[in-house]
């Protein structure tokens, strides 16, 4: 995108960007010397601006605002929105009252959804999983996450997360944007666009969701762009025959066919160049041979035969099945290794409105050893150390039961003031648990961490400051916190 | 011309790969930063913001601006620098000092320095502050995290030096003149007055336009920008061909009167419009609005005046006596995402509704960023939040529900029902039917209340009249005892009632045994009570109230709240009053009516529900203890069915789904009748009252004696009933499965707005008047107070951004970027126009010209700039680095709908057919199935092969070749495309079935293939594939093949054979890729001939000379 010359440090980095693609273009298609004498003239000040602008690149970041601690980002999003209080947040006044209705002055007129706030009364349910203290740490831990528990003192819990919105569509494209419009970047892509990739043969942003299930939807924004140039969006990586979209070549063509087709299509291109005198043209040629490297990189990626067996063990069983969420953190480890700066899994179905004890446990089931593994495996490699792991959902659920409260029955409606995260690596301080909610686990009482500082965090982590990560759009300085987030130092180690 | 050698040899370690590396290897950096410094040189003056208002200054340091420039670009620093706290926002600003004031210079600070003095840096705060080096007293200060460059100081100082000549007013809120005068110039003989305004900027600069593309080049590059389409091999050869004078004007009239000029036109409409066929929220279901799509690219092909065209769109249904057209073209207002998610608080969405429409005139139509001042006032632009809500009051008059019906597959409310012609006729004729046979069945009652016919009959009664007995379909007398798990009917014995806690609590409540109700878990009637609109029906139903309920459900028909559209009946209690509900979509297809007495608590009542069967407010009623409750009609608008098509709903009594229910509520016997019972028939069930004579007998028991009289003894007015009842459901069916569209449709009570403080649903203020911004608004101008005075002021004759900014997305679709580039933003923080006479010269000819699009396009498609040569060389694209001086015409790479178009066209694939609903071409499996369980019903046949703006658009997972190439993603109003080239765009055309197939159609055609019957051994010549490859390469590029890659490409042709002739099967592999089967080719060596030709002409498909338009 062009913007205006606006003496305006966005606007000069974006464009700054724009003509070093085109003159380094130029210059490997070797017409950079063409007309050369009459540009020089003006290179005095061009110097000037340039150390002006490679002082403060806000924009694509040259380099990070800070040492970063951590250099890459696995995040294991937890779709639906699964219950604080069945796995971290320990409330023994629920079970004290349980059945009660949840008192007034707690709620204290803040909304509920549409689903439950229109209940006679809002019964409080005690968790039917079983709490306990894990390790040096003494986090709290549900018995639903007994590989989870195991690895407690490696993680530091956020207790005291919350959001705005409370419902899933717009809560989800909060926390994925920093805004709860359509529109925005998503945060993979904000990396991207800031810190690119370190191997360029693989994208710098990869989603990886996984296969059949249900629950609520995904939508493409997610992983979006939004307002940034499309290059930025997240690349998903589905499991089976065609892991990236349209990376196979077709049926019948050979590999040596497939490099044939691009020497001619090359040929094409250089004497087009030569006829039109585009040093544009020299950016497809590139773009061609580097999407002939993406397919082979992609594969080699995505091949697990090569992990030993005591690796595969750390995930659990389902690492066999592509697509699985323990695949999927194989494969998350295996793509951060070769350089990938986001890495997005997206698990559904946590959205337990009822049936939660059965529904609950099955999904941990599904990404608990997974979850755990990863983390071990990454420790064990010493990529714990500047890899930073993300776990959590959208929101929280609520204290209260949602529909026919059971001796052993029950389910959870959407709560946005309060839910639990837990992070990883990267710099973040093991075996804490951080802020605090009510005896009811309903708000938030002690060091609330918005989604907007969580975000301001993760970047901070990655050596940017939010601030100054934005960019132009509309007349106005986008950025992913708003005009919003306070960095967590307290949850940062050193 | 020589071939660059082959790829092996080629140094790819220099070049950058922008796909996942934006920035290149730092070494690579090192090596090339030269050319960087080179570059920014020349980019100096743009960073500076010094290359705009005509001069387009490349290489002015700012010294050598002008001092106009200088003013221009001290404000526009000011704007980006400094508004936040000293601009238009009265809730951020710092200080009194406004720099958005043409007098905040002369501001005195407190220090007693003016802001700035002429000439004198010493005196001028601002000089002082920008230097400062204490973080209390330097600006802008730390905290805001911007900071000013040297050159931009030195900016400052020159300002000052010159005389700090300050002006607030923005160029785009200045009023459209009523005339630009082209200026004189000398070589401007045979140039239309676009080329004399360009070429007079180009003359400053040292630069005048170049030649004329070759005709090859213009053909192609005229109908791209014009049609999106390449140009047939016919149109071309004849194009290039005609030496006659006039023969470019010849063919632009051409591309001009194509249907593809509409839809090339639409395409650009549609981003802006934020079309798409889902609603956009959760699962994202189906939206059926493509008849919108076709109305405007009909409307662009009719060359609808513009001005119309706004109108129609804002407010076609308020124009006097609105055509179905004007109607439909409103749905512009309803294209927006619209949620589903059960539990939403209905409001909340409402008001994303009513802001984005208003959001989406900003960007589309007045070219600003309103929504900027939705939460505040506009930080930058003259715009305050409380004009914001103003103008949203004029698109929140309409009957809407912030959720779309999740259980049915109802659309969004309001709506037109799309009826042929035959059947608006018909539909007509029966409303006029039903309302002249109701107005014969009223005149018989009252003639028959004058009359004594009533009284003889009732004289004659022996006992007062009972319901029949076949009239009652279900009847629960609620009686049993403990524990009880069903209710019986004991009119249908296999279709008795339970509760949804399982057992039923029967209690005793005086004398009376009843049904408790918990208000949480529903009684339960399954296949009871089941009724159509146009069935008669009375429920009755005992029951006793304990409290005063701002909301609670009494008895209803239907699945769930809102996110059911309402639909079927309810009985509610709201604000203590009892309501009637018959309801299609709430609140846009309904019939409510309200008791205008509220509801008497704790005391035992019969209330009855009747419906008369005529989609009449007047025949719905309530009555309480066998007396006509007296209502008041909330609204009246039944349209459709009240029935469900695809989920199972139970008459259920005192809870339902995600509603309030009645706790702590009695009830006691249900009945159901399938006839509207009289009021004296249910007089007879709720009292056991004698009867009287008829002189004892009130006015208004003689009224409902008549009434019944009229019902169910008079045999003319039991006709004329029986007529309208007839009418009705010959209505009825003519409606029931029409499709809808979402339409405005104001209504006729106001709803008030209100102001919304940060912007937010839940944080109302005060009700505010409808109206436009002032800053907008010329002296003595009236102040538009509705949707159609919006319009109207919007297209009149000196508004100073419609007409600007509809010529410049003309502009954008011929060039590829607008004359103001950021086309969304004309505030002040976007870019000034490179031409800005030019553009208003446009906008007052668009005006001229009676708002016509095709004038003002064939004048820019006839224009020497449009037509002149890209083929441009390094000393010249130094100095007019980026083209916007329009020194040459810039290159662009083609569009998500070009690339697949020209390559389906080329491929002799494409469908010709025009508009119809969405079609489903290829896409790679599963996309929409992981997202949200639903699968992509793939088309066959001509489906797959529809021009792109067809293809289905689901917003939450948009067709993944098209978003690759930069399509918009349809979620919000988009006015501007990137045009970005990724290596994923390499693989789309190299490995998308579309394009390997579209490659063979082109394969085949080129060989002189067209049917079955055309294959033969002399069609597979060395000759016969030369000349294909040569065909192939013209319908591709519209150019002939040049003869230095004629025999680059054979060599392809040869190669490739030879591989597939070493492989197998592996020519028929690829020739069986994708759907289209109409020419198999047996013979192994022909299969792998075309084969081969196959994988070329995919190379050729794949190169810059199809990719990009020049």
């Amino acid at each position: 995108m062009s913007h205006d010359g606006l003496s305006n440090d966005i606007a000069s980095t974006q464009r700054l960007h724009e003509l070093r693609r085109h003159f380094f273009a130029k210059s490997a298609a070797g017409l950079g010397s063409i007309a050369l004498a009459s540009m020089l003239s003006r290179q005095a000040r061009g110097e000037v601006m340039e150390q002006e602008l490679l002082k403060r690149v806000p924009g694509i970041l040259d380099q990070p605002h800070h040492t970063p601690k951590a250099k890459r980002v696995i995040y294991l999003f937890q779709s639906g929105g699964p219950s604080q209080l069945d796995l971290f947040d320990y409330k023994p006044a629920l079970k004290a009252q349980h059945g009660q209705p949840l008192p007034d002055s707690v709620r204290n007129g803040q909304r509920l959804t549409g689903m439950s706030g229109n209940q006679a009364i809002l019964p409080l349910a005690q968790s039917t999983f079983q709490f306990e203290q894990h390790g040096q740490s003494g986090a709290w831990v549900s018995d639903a996450l007994p590989y989870t528990a195991k690895i407690a003192d490696k993680l530091c819990f956020i207790k005291s997360m919350y959001t705005q919105a409370i419902n899933h569509d717009p809560a989800i494209t909060f926390l994925q944007t920093g805004s709860e419009m359509a529109g925005r970047p998503s945060i993979g892509a904000w990396m991207s666009y800031g810190l690119g990739t370190d191997n360029e043969n693989l994208p710098a942003f990869v989603v990886l969701v996984t296969k059949d299930k249900s629950g609520q939807p995904l939508y493409q924004r997610l992983w979006g762009s939004g307002f940034l140039p499309s290059r930025y969006q997240g690349v998903q990586l589905r499991a089976g025959a065609e892991p990236v979209l349209y990376l196979n070549d077709p049926d019948g063509v050979s590999r040596m066919q497939r490099r044939n087709m691009l020497d001619l299509t090359g040929d094409l291109d250089r004497y087009q160049q030569t006829a039109t005198l585009d040093p544009g043209i020299e950016e497809r040629i590139a773009q061609y041979e580097m999407a002939y490297r993406l397919q082979s990189s992609i594969p080699e990626v995505n091949n697990l035969s090569d992990e030993p067996q005591h690796v595969l063990d750390l995930y659990g069983e389902d690492v066999k099945k592509p697509g699985s969420f323990a695949a999927n953190c194989l494969l998350a480890r295996r793509l951060i290794e070769r350089g990938v700066r986001f890495v997005q899994l997206f698990h559904q179905d946590w959205d337990h409105h009822g049936g939660l004890p059965g529904a609950l446990r099955n999904e941990c089931k599904n990404t608990d050893q997974p979850s755990a593994g990863l983390v071990a495996d990454l420790a064990q490699r010493g990529l714990l150390e500047d890899t930073l792991v993300v776990w959590g959902g959208e929101f929280g659920r609520t204290n209260y039961c949602q529909g026919k409260l059971t001796a052993t029955d029950y389910g959870r409606d959407h709560h946005p003031r309060c839910f639990t995260m837990w992070l990883a690596g990267g710099g973040v301080k093991p075996g804490i648990s951080y802020g605090e909610t009510d005896e009811f686990g309903y708000n938030v009482t002690h060091n609330p961490v918005h989604v907007h500082d969580l975000h301001a965090t993760i970047l901070h982590l990655l050596g940017v400051d939010h601030e100054r990560l934005n960019y132009l759009f509309q007349g106005r300085r986008f950025r992913l916190t708003d005009v919003h987030g306070v960095v967590q130092h307290q949850l940062i180690n050193g | 011309m020589a071939i660059a050698p082959p790829c092996d040899s080629f140094p790819f370690q220099h070049v950058i790969f922008m796909q996942f590396l934006l920035l290149a290897k730092r070494s690579l950096a090192r090596t090339f930063r030269l050319l960087i410094l080179v570059c920014l040189g020349m980019a100096v003056a743009q960073f500076l913001g010094v290359g705009f208002q005509g001069s387009m200054a490349l290489g002015q340091a700012p010294g050598e601006l002008s001092d106009n420039e200088v003013t221009s670009s001290i404000r526009k620093l000011f704007s980006d620098r400094c508004f936040t706290c000293h601009g238009p926002d009265s809730q951020t600003r710092a200080t009194e000092l406004r720099l958005d004031r043409d007098d905040g210079v002369q501001f005195e600070t407190s220090s007693g320095k003016k802001f700035a003095v002429a000439g004198n840096l010493s005196e001028s705060e601002v000089w002082e502050r920008i230097h400062s080096t204490d973080p209390d007293v330097v600006m802008p200060p730390p905290s805001s995290k911007i900071e000013l460059s040297s050159a931009q100081k030195d900016l400052v100082r020159i300002w000052i030096e010159r005389g700090a000549v300050y002006k607030a007013k923005h160029w785009s809120f200045e009023p459209l003149p009523d005339d630009v005068p082209v200026p004189s110039f000398s070589n401007s003989n045979n140039q239309n007055s676009i080329d004399v305004f360009v070429s007079d900027t180009l003359k400053a600069h040292q630069l005048s336009l170049l030649l004329e593309a070759d005709r090859e080049t213009l053909a192609r590059r005229a109908s791209l920008a014009l049609t999106g389409s390449l140009p047939s091999i016919d149109l071309l050869q004849s194009f290039v061909h005609d030496s006659s004078p006039g023969a470019y004007e010849r063919y632009v009239d051409q591309l001009l009167a194509s249907p593809q000029f509409g839809e090339r036109a639409a395409t650009h409409w549609l981003d802006l419009a934020r079309y798409a066929d889902t609603h956009g929220y959760q699962s994202d279901r189906y939206r059926d609005v493509w008849v919108y799509r076709d109305w405007v690219v009909s409307a662009i092909n009719q060359d609808l005046p513009m001005d119309q065209f706004i109108t129609w769109q804002l407010a076609g249904d308020m124009l006097p006596n609105p055509a179905r057209e004007q109607r439909l073209a409103t749905a512009f207002n309803r294209l927006h995402r619209q949620n589903e998610e059960g539990g939403s608080t209905e409001e909340e969405f409402r008001v994303e509704y009513m802001t984005d429409r208003v959001n989406t005139l900003g960007t589309a139509v007045m070219g600003l960023t309103l929504q900027c001042s939705r939460c505040h006032d506009h930080k930058y632009d003259p715009l305050k939040q409380q004009e914001y809500f103003q103008l949203c009051d004029m698109f929140d008059n309409i009957d809407e529900s912030g959720l779309t019906s999740y259980w049915t597959d109802s659309m969004p409310g309001p709506t037109l029902l799309l009826l042929d012609n035959a059947e608006n006729q018909q539909v007509e004729t029966l409303q006029q039917a039903m309302q002249s046979i109701r107005k014969i069945y009223e005149d018989e009652v009252s003639r028959l209340k004058g009359s004594t016919k009533v009284e003889e009959w009732y004289s004659s009664l022996a006992e007062w009249p009972q319901p029949e007995e076949r009239w009652l379909k279900s009847d629960f007398p609620m009686e049993g005892v403990a524990p009880l798990t069903t209710l019986e009917n004991t009119v249908a014995k296999d279709q008795p009632g339970s509760s949804e806690a399982g057992a039923v609590e029967v209690v005793q409540d005086g004398s009376r045994s009843a049904v408790a109700l918990d208000g949480d878990n529903a009684l339960v009637f399954p296949k009871s009570g089941v009724f159509s609109r146009t069935q008669e029906f009375t429920i009755c139903l005992d029951l006793k109230i304990p409290k005063v309920f701002d909301r609670a459900v009494v008895l209803h028909r239907s699945k769930s709240w809102t996110d059911a559209g309402s639909r079927g009946y309810q009985l509610l209690i709201e604000d203590g009053h009892f309501t009637f509900g018959v309801i299609h979509y709430w609140p846009s297809s309904a019939i409510k009516i309200r008791t205008k007495q509220p509801v008497a608590i704790q005391k035992w009542m019969q209330v009855a529900l009747v419906y008369g069967g005529t989609n009449s407010a007047s025949d719905t009623h309530i009555y309480i203890d066998g007396e006509r409750a007296e209502v008041e009609i909330i609204q009246d608008s039944l349209h459709k069915d009240i029935l469900y098509e695809r989920v199972d709903v139970s008459l259920s009594i005192g809870a339902r789904n995600r509603d309030r229910g009645v706790p702590g509520g009695l009830v006691d016997h249900l009945q159901i009748y399938d006839t509207a019972l009289t009021g004296v028939e249910l007089a007879s069930l709720a009292t056991d009252s004698p009867l009287l004579t008829w002189g004892e007998l009130s006015e208004q028991d003689r009224m409902q004696w008549t009434e019944h009289y009229a019902r169910r003894v008079d045999q003319n007015s039991k006709y004329h009933l029986e007529s309208l009842h007839h009418y009705f459901e010959s209505l009825a069916k003519i409606v029931q499965d029409k499709r809808e569209l979402m339409v405005m449709d104001e209504t006729a009570a106001n709803h008030p707005t209100r102001f919304l403080n940060r912007g937010a649903y839940d944080s109302p203020g005060d009700v505010v008047a409808p109206g436009v911004h002032q800053a907008l608004l010329s002296d003595g101008e009236a102040m538009p107070k509705n949707r159609l005075e919006l319009a109207k002021w919007l297209t009149s004759d000196h508004h100073p951004l419609t007409a600007r900014v509809a010529v410049n997305h003309m502009w954008q679709q011929m060039f590829g970027r607008g004359l103001v580039v950021t086309s969304e933003d004309f505030g002040i923080q976007g870019q000034l126009p490179s031409h800005p006479q030019l553009l208003d010269y446009l906008a007052v000819e668009l005006i001229r010209s009676g708002w016509s699009r095709k004038a003002i396009m064939r004048k820019i498609a006839l224009s020497q700039v449009f037509r002149q040569s890209s083929r441009v060389d390094a000393e010249r694209r130094s100095r007019d680095l980026d083209g916007r001086l329009l020194s040459h015409f810039p290159a662009q790479r083609l569009s998500a709908e070009q690339v697949r178009d020209g390559a389906l066209q080329a491929g002799n694939v494409l469908s010709q057919n025009l508009g119809g609903p969405p079609a489903y071409p290829y896409q790679p499996a599963g996309l929409w199935e992981e997202k949200s369980g639903l699968k992509y019903p793939q088309s066959k046949g001509e489906g797959l092969y529809r021009r792109s703006l067809y293809t289905v658009w689901k917003r939450t997972s948009p067709p993944p070749s098209m978003m690759l190439f930069d399509s918009a993603g349809r979620e919000v109003c988009s006015a501007r495309r990137e045009t970005t080239v990724t290596s994923l765009q390499a693989l789309v055309l190299m490995n998308d079935p579309q394009f390997v197939e579209a490659s063979r159609g082109l394969a085949l055609r080129s060989l002189g293939i067209q049917r079955r019957e055309d294959v033969s051994e002399s069609k597979f010549t060395q000759e016969n594939l030369q000349q294909a490859i040569a065909n192939s390469y013209l319908l591709l590029t519209s150019h002939a093949c040049p003869a230095e890659l004629q025999e680059r490409l054979l060599r392809g042709v040869r190669d490739q054979t030879a591989f597939f002739e070493a492989q197998g099967d592996s020519a028929a592999k690829l020739l069986g890729v994708g759907e289209w089967k109409a020419i198999e080719i047996q013979e192994a060596s022909q299969q792998a001939k075309l084969a081969a030709l196959t994988l070329v002409v995919n190379s050729i498909m794949n190169s810059d000379a199809f990719s990009v338009m020049r």
